[in-house]
């Protein structure tokens, strides 16, 4: 009777730890832990977006390797994140051909401008101006600063900024773009997205212009981010994981942040955490593949470990979050270890119909995009920030300093 | 100290004493008074051994199975459901039959579930990684210490007070260590 009873209970617990096991807790793999690989695979991501870049200023936006074509469609707004990332790679890697490239994608942007009111916003068309696109524009001119020191888009910098500011509304939030034909902001759409990426903007530029009150209008989109925009937007599972609320923050720690601020960053830590432990149990084994269904693209991948990066600067630069730092960095590395592992290597390259959209490429399915590239790049360039133990996300020397007039 | 707080009520909702007393009460009474008591503190000490080695193996544990703390948190959050359902449902820890006729029943986990096994194990690993091997090992020699008294204590508290304020007191054990369990769970989502 007992050696039944014990029998049926260890086979119970035998049967339900192995459920447990498959289901719940599943091995974790990071993928490589060599910064040497994590470096190598940046270098060839900004290799990729060099390569494709087409005569006009712009990029190979899609790659079907299947069918091995290239549709005709484009994003405005992922243009000016991928010429973001490139100035990352001029000023931070020292990388010429990613200057050279992301001034030519800047040309594009700026015979795509429309001028009004004293501000200017990227509006290709000419009917429509979407806030994110001219945000991330204006990042992409601050992170050319930074590696270059050239004021010469200064103007336009600020001109980017008041179009922010002129879609910004009385609770930090913005409205999603400006109507040109019709001459007023777009009052229905809403974006999650652009209004971190606008918070960033506006951090950027008072950082570079730090007296002309471009903080107030950063801190009302910061208090936005932090308290409102989840509701407002109505996120199932707050917090949003946006990385560009991160990058905001971490430009902003030194300004001094509010608990609520530095709470909406650890749970933002935490969103990132666990969407990176889930993807490190799809690496660790089939059963781990199979249960969590839907692979991920490179571009929201990369997104995790650019806002793991901010959130680890934030934690470098605020006490109250220095507790989280190690486990921030651990889960940046093993992130960091994913994309590098996933990425097409050149040999791997030779096997496609064009090995030179596939080598430093990210596919999801037979699919790459060029926003794949430049989330991941951006994220293993910050992840190694991590990793050296290097709190400042800018240049510690102009890369490219503009000559003198 | 919110940590020791927190792990003590851990372990000690996870060992649920009161659950344990029906089934350690209803034990045939071969053995004398002194015998049974020397009995169960043994089974308090290899408990405690257990418990304080598992917490002590922690990182080991993690590493071997290669999952991230927040991950087995989450696991031993799901193991230990089975056991709060028990609890709730019948307000003991397992059924009286189980503790009869073998002498070795003080060492063998399966038998004293209660004390060391599939619930309070993978809490003693989970909160030796999340709160650290010390604030681990202090926790769970208070909640053994305690558990073992209420146990030693059980067949005249359950004289006392009755049977069924026993089973209500095992059967809120069940609830404590169903929130233990969901607790574990809610900050294993909101870990990094």
């Amino acid at each position: 009777m007992l050696f039944r009873s014990a029998l049926l209970s260890i086979g119970f617990w035998a049967i339900y730890i192995l459920a447990i096991r498959v289901t719940v807790a599943p091995p974790e793999s990071c993928g490589t832990d060599s910064a040497d690989a994590i470096r190598e695979a940046a270098g060839n991501a900004v290799s990729w977006i060099v390569r494709n870049q087409l005569q006009d200023g712009r990029y190979v936006y899609l790659y079907h390797a299947d069918s091995d074509e290239t549709p005709p469609e484009y994003s405005e707004v992922r243009h000016a994140g991928v010429t973001m990332s490139l100035y990352q790679a001029a000023g931070r890697l020292n990388d010429a051909d990613a200057l050279a490239a992301a001034d030519r994608a800047l040309a594009w942007m700026e015979s795509n401008l429309e001028r009004h009111d004293g501000w200017a916003a990227l509006a290709p068309g000419g009917r429509r101006a979407s806030l994110g696109a001219s945000a991330l524009m204006l990042v992409s001119l601050h992170e050319r600063r930074l590696a270059t020191a050239d004021p010469q888009h200064d103007e336009l910098m600020k001109e980017l900024a008041r179009f922010i500011v002129t879609l910004q509304r009385p609770d930090g939030g913005f409205h999603v773009a400006y109507d040109i034909l019709g001459g007023s902001p777009d009052t229905e759409g809403t974006s999650r997205y652009y209004p971190g990426e606008a918070l960033w903007a506006l951090a950027l530029t008072h950082e570079a212009f730090p007296d002309e009150g471009w903080d107030w209008h950063a801190r009302s989109a910061l208090d936005f981010v932090t308290l409102h925009r989840d509701e407002v937007e109505d996120v199932r599972f707050p917090p949003l994981a946006d990385q560009w609320a991160a990058y905001g923050l971490s430009e902003m720690v030194e300004w001094g942040l509010s608990e609520e601020h530095i709470g909406y960053a650890s749970r933002l830590a935490a969103r990132f955490g666990l969407l990176v432990r889930t993807e490190s149990q799809r690496e660790g084994s089939w059963y781990g593949r199979a249960l969590r269904a839907g692979d991920v693209r490179a571009s929201a991948v990369g997104t995790w470990a650019e806002g793991l990066a901010g959130l680890w600067r934030v934690s470098a630069g605020d006490e109250r979050m220095a507790d989280l730092q190690p486990a921030i960095k651990d889960r940046l590395q093993c992130v960091a270890g994913i994309l590098a592992s996933r990425q097409v290597s050149t040999d791997e390259s030779r096997a496609y119909a064009r090995p030179e959209l596939a080598a430093g490429a990210w596919f999801i399915g037979d699919e790459t995009r060029m926003d794949d590239q430049q989330h991941a790049f951006s994220g293993l360039l910050y992840a190694l920030d991590a990793i050296n133990g290097n709190a400042d996300r800018e240049p510690a020397t102009i890369a490219f300093p503009a000559p003198q007039p | 100290m919110i940590s020791l707080t927190v792990a003590t009520l851990g372990m000690l909702a996870s060992i649920a004493p009161f659950g344990a007393i029906p089934p350690l009460v209803a034990r045939p009474g071969s053995a004398g008074p002194a015998s049974s008591r020397r009995l169960l503190w043994s089974a308090c000490a290899v408990a405690l051994a257990i418990l304080c080695g598992s917490a002590l193996v922690a990182d080991r544990v993690l590493d071997a199975l290669n999952v991230s703390s927040p991950t087995f948190q989450m696991a031993a959050g799901a193991l230990a459901a089975p056991h709060a359902a028990r609890l709730l449902l019948t307000g003991s820890g397992m059924p009286p039959g189980r503790m009869q006729g073998n002498a070795l029943e003080w060492i063998v986990p399966v038998a004293t579930p209660l004390l060391a096994g599939p619930a309070s194990v993978p809490i003693a690993v989970s909160y030796g990684a999340r709160f650290g091997e010390g604030t681990t090992i202090v926790a769970t020699v208070f909640a053994v210490a305690v558990s073992g008294s209420l146990v030693t204590a059980g067949a005249r508290f359950q004289d006392r007070a009755g049977h069924g304020v026993i089973s209500i007191l095992g059967r809120l054990s069940g609830v404590v260590l169903a929130v233990v369990a969901l607790e574990l769970a809610i900050d294993s989502t909101r870990s990094i």
